[in-house]
């Protein structure tokens, strides 16, 4: 089970105009990512990324991290610029059964009879973190007042006194 | 019935956590479905009450019904229909896994641990259906999660002259009401007729199997069988739109000529014969009716020759892991199978023939009802073995794959 989400991260999600991008390491333990064609927010509070390619490198890593426990990355950019960070493990790789089969033909609708869905991947969500660059800044300003280039805190210029 | 539990059997072998944390790069889901597979499982009541007979594909169990089979959260199918523990509360040697209720999920339990959550499967919307011949179409076409498979001929005539059937069957003794049977053989009618039903189900099918006992009369040894074969697939393919439709057969070891017919009269796509024991002396004890009728290196050269009628990749030979192990005349120690099985199985490959295992069960009605299986340990390096060989010599795995079958774990770590 997910843990409670802002009804922000619920519109980014369910707003077709987000772009979201998946990233999740493999067994090189290099990452790999990918922009979702379709993610949505499920009842239970988990998110549903839906992969259409069998033999992609995500679904591979996704595999990797369902197999061993590893967490992934959502990224979220909404059409107002405003940018989240979803960080998941998932779940269940969905393929077969009536749920399946009901998302199987709801994708096609939306997407074309030649669109192949392989997985609905159904990830719990551990935490979530915007990284739009105003709150990211404000937030590192905050928490880590000394990380900076000095001149920001250079006076114009220093007095003979 | 099988033999009883072992009640000191958890003393002499390494458990499923040992071995968990002894190969951490192997897929924890392949080690538990190696293991289940092993050892088999029961049902509580809990866990019986969350079936549903108008949802879920169904065995009896009792006076009750199980489920035929179990996936995993990661889509690796657990199958148990062949786990006679299941059906008919045999045991083999091991105390089988527990499915119960947690939290209201479904969870794989032994010693008191619970492994992770398991999922039933779901039957296919002909499976209540009826042929115009009056048969229920389960009974013509199988299904697993993501395949369908259907076997033409339910007796193997390997078990014609007694002691030659292979001695860890349980099928062969149980096919004998069929022989000589109007429905000995599949009827190409009535497969068309359920392939009108799978149409209807989108999302559904990934591929299909075909398989059967041995028929081995015609010209030439085994041609009734191969046209029973090109009569199925025929009627299969009557629903596609493309010559060519994702599919297997797992037949007898047919001849070149044989095989070019079979790729060329059907939608045929991937080729399977089984070798079922890597070790020629050891093949003609455990399987005396193939090895009578052909030999150990004919099986194989006849595996060569499939790969160059049906390419690299689309060919596999299989072997029932563990017996070759049996007693008597198995090998002794688990070191010495596994040296065997690796140096066939390099041979085999460097022609180009894929690798998979299926995991042995002891079942009742086989002549090896007495024995015991290997340990896990043994699984899991053979599993990865064989993976490891199927990458060196870049064998595609994709003919057998999880959704295609998933019986096969050295094949089911191929997804990463």
């Amino acid at each position: 089970m997910s843990l409670d989400i802002t009804e922000e991260i619920e519109k980014i999600i369910d707003d077709k105009e987000t772009v979201s991008v998946i990233s999740a390491v493999g067994k090189n333990g290099n990452p790999v990512s990918q922009v979702g064609k379709k993610l949505t927010l499920w009842e239970d509070g988990r998110i549903a990324y839906y992969e259409f390619l069998e033999s992609s490198q995500l679904q591979k890593n996704l595999v990797y991290s369902i197999w061993f426990g590893k967490e992934i990355i959502i990224s979220l950019i909404g059409k107002d610029g405003k940018n989240y960070s979803v960080v998941g493990k998932p779940y269940q790789a969905l393929i077969a059964g009536h749920v399946f089969e009901a998302e199987y033909e709801k994708t096609q609708e939306e997407f074309g009879e030649k669109t192949d869905l392989s997985t609905v991947w159904l990830i719990d969500i551990v935490r979530v973190t915007e990284d739009t660059y105003e709150v990211a800044k404000e937030r590192e300003e905050k928490e880590h007042p000394y990380l900076m280039h000095m001149d920001h805190i250079y006076k114009e210029e220093i007095s003979d006194e | 019935m099988a033999v009883e539990v072992d009640k000191e059997w958890r003393k002499k072998e390494e458990s499923y956590w040992e071995i968990l944390k002894k190969y951490p790069t192997v897929s924890p889901f392949i080690i538990t479905q190696i293991d289940v597979q092993r050892r088999g499982v029961v049902y509580t009541d809990a866990a019986l009450d969350k079936v549903d007979a108008k949802i879920h594909q169904v065995d009896p169990y009792k006076d009750r019904v199980a489920p035929s089979s179990l996936l995993l959260r990661d889509g690796t199918s657990i199958i148990t229909h062949f786990t006679f523990s299941t059906s008919k509360k045999t045991l083999n040697s091991r105390e089988p896994y527990i499915v119960d209720v947690a939290d209201d999920k479904i969870v794989l339990v032994d010693d008191d641990r619970i492994i992770d959550e398991v999922i039933y499967w779901e039957k296919p919307k002909f499976y209540d259906k009826k042929t115009s011949f009056g048969t229920p179409m389960q009974e013509v076409v199988d299904a697993r999660p993501q395949r369908f498979s259907l076997s033409v001929s339910k007796y193997c005539h390997f078990w014609d002259k007694p002691g030659e059937g292979c001695k860890y069957c349980g099928i062969g003794a149980a096919g004998a009401k069929y022989k000589g049977c109007a429905n000995e053989r599949v009827n190409p009618e009535e497969i068309k007729e359920v392939m009108k039903e799978i149409l209807k189900e989108k999302g559904r099918f990934t591929g299909v199997v075909l398989t059967g006992g041995s028929i081995l009369s015609g010209d030439e040894l085994c041609d009734d069988e191969l046209d029973a074969y090109i009569g199925a697939l025929q009627a299969i393919g009557t629903a596609f739109k493309t010559k060519k439709f994702p599919s297997q057969v797992n037949s007898t070891a047919l001849s070149e000529r044989q095989l070019i017919r079979l790729y060329e009269e059907t939608g045929l796509t991937s080729y399977t014969t089984d070798l079922e024991v890597f070790n020629e002396e050891i093949f003609k004890w455990v399987c005396p009716g193939k090895a009578a009728h052909i030999s150990f290196s004919e099986w194989k050269k006849r595996l060569y020759q499939a790969v160059e009628i049906f390419g690299k990749g689309q060919v596999n030979t299989g072997i029932v892991s563990g017996v070759e192990l049996a007693t008597p005349y198995g090998f002794k120690t688990e070191e010495e199978a596994l040296k065997a099985d690796f140096e066939t199985a390099e041979e085999l490959a460097s022609h180009g023939v894929g690798l998979k295992h299926d995991v042995w069960n002891v079942v009742p009605n086989s002549i090896f009802f007495k024995q015991t299986t290997p340990s896990l340990d043994y699984y899991v390096r053979l599993t990865k073995g064989f993976y490891e060989i199927m990458q060196k010599y870049g064998i595609s795995t994709e003919m057998d794959n999880y959704r295609k079958c998933s019986m096969h774990a050295s094949i089911n770590l191929d997804r990463i």
